[in-house]
């Protein structure tokens, strides 16, 4: 049954629209801080903000699929290390070293695909496991060490450095692209649309004979392809990587969660957007900087988050509560509410 | 074998470890007819149609489409061979479009990568048209419709895979009358195109409506096929349960006493039932007769206040109650036979006692214990006097057939000790054994004083068990038939608005 | 004709049951033949140290800490909601809340922090059993808002007790009362932790074979609707259930900062994950509904004994991460695969 259309403030407008109004919130309380709408500001915080939202990508994408992707975290991490790695120790030129470093994340999402789909691991347990078992690996390889580019200045200026008369780096813009990327393939794409269908009702692909693991298992490979290629770059970008990046603060993983929730993906699956969810991490990004407490950005973070998941919970209660509704009953109490 | 069949199974077997679930079946059906295939619970029919619709790569035999060996072993290859599946259960995803729900998986492409949205519109709605809802807007998603237009939506959605082969598995159990005569002309229109379809019902009325041969199937195997017209009622349940129809239905019974022990005045929930007004006595089996969808369940899961009510009051002996949970009902003397079994009727992966015991934990408890072995005794009790086989209480419940889980789920109810109760669909799925055994379970337990409403599509079974029929329709009751006046004829044309016990206004 | 009343449907019939009583025992108690193999190969691997007091009492007490929080947290998978995200900081709370209120004896003290715990899992059990939000996503999120609130009110620094209490003689008895609890031996051999976590885990036995509460569980585990519709307070049920996981990890949690000297808000990072691999272990089946506490008792020996051998070949934190990882995903394929065995429609 359509909502009847209320004047007025529409609760399912801003609820739908939320990231960007979360944006605003945030934009609108940096008027009141210093330095906030500088061209130097916008550069670093959207710069430093930019391997995250690869992470949100990835997750987001899973959970619209109806699963949730843990590793995203790690699988960026190592392929950070073995970006940098593989120059040092190597010297290939820097698009091999990417291209290797984010089929390391292909690998890792090819197994996650594997063990969801056919070894029927929840997706969350199995990727629980994965994130340890890359965890591990990562240390193997670089037995701790912290890698930098050393005096390889060059394409970490590129990155850093602005284009044209936007006051974001390239790095950001790469980010960007990748997202409208992503977005254009779940909208316009029978993958993308396959991919909606299994979060929404696995039976309904399954029974109209579309290949529920290949899509899976592709949703997966994609998801920590991004992760791996985002954590590559952010090597480069920032010209370091160490297998505790991310450890002190929110944990990235929690971040990508996080505003995958709040941008407006539905924790059910079937729903969502990844550009939301790019919004929500920009908003995010601009609020660490406007808060440089890490227990209060935690806090503030958490809060909205609770939140959103409070709100869309009672909301599927209500839902719940009130499926089934015969249409001509409806219009008897319509009229005889009117009397 | 015969010409023009467009489908033709020779010899299917299929086996499951432990069980012969078809054995050696033949079964064919011709261009241009309807087929239907009867047997209780246990048959094998379902099986022999997932052997169709490549669920198993498994089953030996020959499946020969148009005169062509085809090997289905995946529901892909099933579908490529012409083959479309209408199950009971809709397949669509509630959250997304009906759109896309009907094209998923054959979205068309604008090119290599994109889909064009437009044509899929136009698309689905010629699909929509097919079944006869043209004026409904493809954009809405599937949680936006009723339930009866989403069992045409599905329907729809099988013929957008122009099958040769049409299987409809107890298609009109969530439709109206209307419904069920716009399917069957629908059904009728496919037919005259070449379509086979073989129509899997438990109702035998349908099946002389719509029908122009049938198959029987018992014990996995293959009793008889004829055509409709040289059968009947009486022939069928024959060859369906292997014994003369004077075991069907027992002789009634007379311990109905006036006392009331449940009344419901203005019981109203917007949009499911408005101000129903009906009483139950004590030894009495009221049946609540209507077409599905009419909102009875709805009026049992009021009372047991597992929706809420905005209007009305519930009297339970002669005291006025608002059960504040499920719990709080049975407490009162209520309980409550759910629908499903499967779904949330019955514990499947756990045994036949925890079942059994489900209801009663609270009240057998001695503080914060309970010990269920404790309780053999009563469980064996149960399960015996509803004739489980096998009766062993440590099974788990997903072992038994069907018709042994229903009975399961009936011991449970019996063994809440409850002074009133719902039982919704009782027998539905349920071989004719089964049902037999539960129709004694319920005229022995109103015979006890107790009281039952009996919620029921299944006519004969009003008229064999009840005592007194209201009849709901559209979320209102329209009328009431004494015990002399029930007969499937009176209680169907009064479920459909019509006849002598239904009042105007 | 076959006899219709004596034929059993079962003949035609196509479920099948794995139900034979050899075949129970053994998912009950198959995880202790685990648990001996593993003792042999300890033994071999660390060329005859094993049996050490040292290192048995090493085993003990990694395990009694996994130990309290995995009997509690039993409940929430049995529940049918596969973990409690929230084990981290119910553990670090619990252990915070605790040295905060040093100075109010130590008694008052191990009520706070045990209250505290008690407070987070009722929440839970109130989203997750009146709302039925998702338990994942929410326990998740509600553990970073703890985060948050423990970071904020205690501006993200450490506590220690003999600095919290006052310089009174109560309340230095007291903090000092509240170290030895990590570091105190019955009979001079046996560590209170590991004679607490036992006390636990009977008490988890009790609660889960022997209590109505434990056969609503069942119930619940297997089918939330089912339970429902057998008249079973789920709301209540589940309140209770995830109180339970949310006092025991705040034992683990006070036992911990105990045992570290130290209450902080990374006090419990990792233990989710390694509470769930010992309890899933132990056989108790991520879907709900099945399982025992004996077998997760097997399941925590299993996983404190791994980690030891673990250990005893050389392997670093980081690499023990590589093979913890590859032995959950292990333990959980089996989990699942002994499910379907068993016949779950």
């Amino acid at each position: 049954m359509k909502n009847e259309k209320k004047p007025g403030l529409n609760l399912n407008f801003i609820n739908t629209n939320r990231s960007y109004f979360f944006l605003l919130l945030i934009l609108f309380c940096g008027l009141f801080a210093k330095n906030f709408f500088s061209a130097y500001n916008i550069c670093a915080v959207t710069g430093n903000g930019s391997l995250v939202i690869y992470l949100g990508l990835g997750f987001t994408l899973c959970l619209i699929a109806g699963h949730m992707d843990l590793t995203v975290m790690y699988v960026s991490t190592f392929a950070s290390l073995l970006c940098l790695g593989l120059r040092a120790s190597s010297g290939l030129p820097w698009a091999v070293c990417i291209l290797l470093a984010t089929l390391s994340g292909t690998l890792v999402g090819l197994v996650n695909g594997i063990l969801v789909t056919k070894f029927k691991i929840h997706s969350f347990i199995a990727t629980l496991g994965m994130q340890f078992v890359v965890k591990g690996a990562m240390y193997i390889y670089t037995g701790g060490a912290e890698l930098s580019i050393g005096r390889d200045y060059a394409l970490n200026e590129a990155l850093n450095g602005t284009v044209g008369p936007l006051p974001v780096s390239l790095f950001f813009l790469i980010t960007t692209a990748v997202t409208f990327l992503l977005m254009a393939v779940l909208r316009y794409t029978a993958f993308g649309r396959n991919l909606c269908m299994i979060g929404g009702s696995l039976e309904t692909a399954w029974l109209a004979g579309v290949n529920s693991s290949l899509v899976t298992t592709m949703t997966f490979i994609i998801s920590s392809t991004i992760c791996a290629f985002g954590g590559a770059l952010n090597g480069i970008y920032s010209g370091s990587a160490s297998i505790t990046m991310g450890e002190k603060g929110i944990s990235p993983l929690m971040i990508a969660l996080t505003a995958a929730i709040i941008g407006g993906t539905s924790i059910y699956g079937g729903k969502g957007s990844v550009v939301w969810t790019w919004v929500a991490l920009v908003a995010i990004a601009f609020l660490k900087s406007l808060c440089k407490k890490t227990e209060l950005q935690v806090l503030v973070i958490a809060a909205i988050l609770i939140v959103c998941i409070f709100y869309e919970t009672l909301a599927k209660y209500h839902r719940d509560r009130v499926v089934g509704t015969r249409p001509n009953l409806r219009l008897e109490y319509l009229n005889e509410s009117r009397k | 074998m015969a010409e023009g069949c467009a489908l033709e199974m020779r010899g299917i077997s299929k086996r499951f470890p432990g069980t012969l679930a078809v054995d050696k079946v033949d079964f064919s059906v011709k261009h241009g007819e309807i087929h239907a295939l009867l047997g209780e619970n246990g048959a094998g029919k379902s099986t022999l149609m997932k052997v169709l619709a490549g669920l198993y790569h498994d089953y030996t035999g020959d499946i020969l489409i148009d005169g062509v060996k085809k090997d289905l072993f995946s529901p892909s290859l099933s579908k490529e061979a012409g083959i479309g599946m209408v199950y009971q259960e809709l397949s669509l995803a509630r959250r997304i479009s009906i759109c896309e729900n009907l094209l998923v998986g054959r979205l068309p492409k604008k090119n290599a990568l994109f889909i064009d949205r437009k044509k899929a519109v136009g698309q689905s709605r010629e699909l929509l048209a097919r079944v006869g809802l043209e004026t409904l807007d493809p954009t809405l998603d599937v949680s936006e419709v009723s339930q009866c237009d989403a069992q045409l939506i599905e329907i729809a959605k099988v013929l957008g895979a122009s099958p040769s082969i049409l299987v409809m598995d107890e298609p009109t159990s969530a439709l109206s009358s209307e419904e069920v005569q716009r399917l069957f002309s629908i059904l009728r229109a496919l037919k005259e195109q070449g379509l086979a379809i073989v129509y899997i019902s438990h109702h035998l009325a349908e099946i002389f409506e719509i029908a122009d041969m049938v198959t029987v199937m018992r014990d996995g195997r293959l009793v008889d096929t004829f055509p409709v017209s040289e059968t009947n009622t009486a022939m069928l349940v024959e060859k369906m349960v292997g014994e003369p129809i004077q075991t069907f239905y027992a002789e009634g019974h007379e311990t109905v006493s006036r006392e009331e022990v449940l009344r419901v005045e203005d019981y109203t929930r917007w949009g499911f039932f408005h101000h129903v007004n009906f009483s139950l006595h004590r030894g009495e089996i009221l049946a609540i007769c209507g077409l599905a969808g009419a909102g009875r369940t709805e009026i049992a899961r009021a009372i047991m206040s597992a929706d809420p009510v905005d209007r009305g009051k519930l009297f339970v002996h002669d005291r006025e109650v608002r059960f504040k949970s499920f719990g709080d009902a049975i407490r009162g003397g209520v309980g409550y036979l759910t629908e499903d079994r499967k779904v949330v009727g019955l514990a499947l992966p756990q045994s036949v006692r925890d079942n059994v015991l489900s209801c009663v934990i609270d009240k057998y408890r001695k503080g914060i214990l309970f010990d269920p072995d404790k309780h053999r005794g009563l469980v064996k009790k149960q399960i015996e006097e509803m004739a489980v086989t096998p009766d062993d209480p440590d099974r788990q419940v997903n072992s038994f057939s069907g018709g042994n889980q229903q009975k399961i789920l009936m011991a449970k109810w019996l063994a809440a000790d409850v002074d009133i109760l719902i039982l919704d669909e009782p027998t539905r799925g349920v071989d004719v054994s089964a049902k037999a055994t539960i129709h004694n379970a319920v005229r022995r337990f109103a015979q006890q004083g107790k009281s039952v409403i009996l919620l029921s599509s299944d006519l004969p079974e009003i008229v064999g068990l009840c005592d007194r029929a209201v009849v709901l329709r559209e979320g209102h009751l329209i009328g009431e038939i004494p015990k002399a006046g029930i007969s499937e004829k009176s209680l169907l044309m009064a479920a459909n608005g019509e006849g002598e016990y239904v009042h105007a206004g | 004709m076959p006899d219709k009343k004596a034929a059993t449907p079962q003949n035609t019939d196509a479920r099948h049951s794995d139900s034979s009583a050899f075949s129970r025992i053994f998912n009950k108690l198959g995880i202790y033949v685990v648990v001996i193999l593993l003792i042999l190969l300890g033994m071999a691997v660390s060329g005859g140290q094993f049996f050490t007091s040292g290192n048995i009492q090493s085993i003990l007490e990694a395990v009694a800490l996994i130990g309290m929080v995995a009997s509690g947290l039993i409940f929430v998978t049995y529940s049918g909601n596969m973990t409690d995200m929230c084990i981290p900081m119910e553990m670090a709370f619990a252990g915070m809340m605790t040295v905060q209120c040093i100075n109010f004896g130590f008694w008052a003290a191990l009520l706070a922090g045990i209250l505290t715990g008690a407070l987070i899992g009722l929440i839970n059990g109130f989203m997750i059993g009146k709302l039925r939000a998702n338990p994942i996503i929410w326990t998740w999120g509600f553990n970073l808002l703890l985060s948050g609130i423990v970071r904020v009110v205690w501006g993200g620094k450490q506590l220690y007790a003999d600095t919290v209490a006052e310089s009174t003689d109560f309340a230095q008895r007291s903090a000092e009362q509240f170290y030895s609890i990590s570091r105190t031996y019955i009979g001079g051999i046996i560590s209170l932790m590991a004679i607490v976590m036992i006390v636990m885990f009977a008490i988890a036995w009790f609660i889960h074979a022997k209590t109505a509460f434990g056969q609503k569980l069942k119930i619940i585990g297997t089918n939330y609707d089912v339970a429902r519709f057998s008249g079973i307070n789920c709301t209540g049920t589940l309140v209770l259930t995830y109180v339970l996981c949310g006092v025991s990890s705040a034992c683990g949690g006070i036992f911990y900062a105990a045992l570290r000297k130290t209450a902080s808000y990374e006090n419990g990072t990792g233990y989710d994950f390694s509470c769930l691999t010992a309890v899933l272990l132990g056989g108790v089946l991520l879907s709900g509904g099945k399982g025992s506490v004996v077998g997760a008792f097997g399941g925590v020996i299993a996983y404190g004994i791994l980690n030891n051998i673990l250990s005893w070949v050389g392997l670093g934190t980081y690499e023990k991460y590589l093979v913890q990882g590859i032995v959950f995903l292990f333990i959980v394929w089996l989990n699942t695969y002994s499910n379907r065995k068993l016949g779950k429609a």
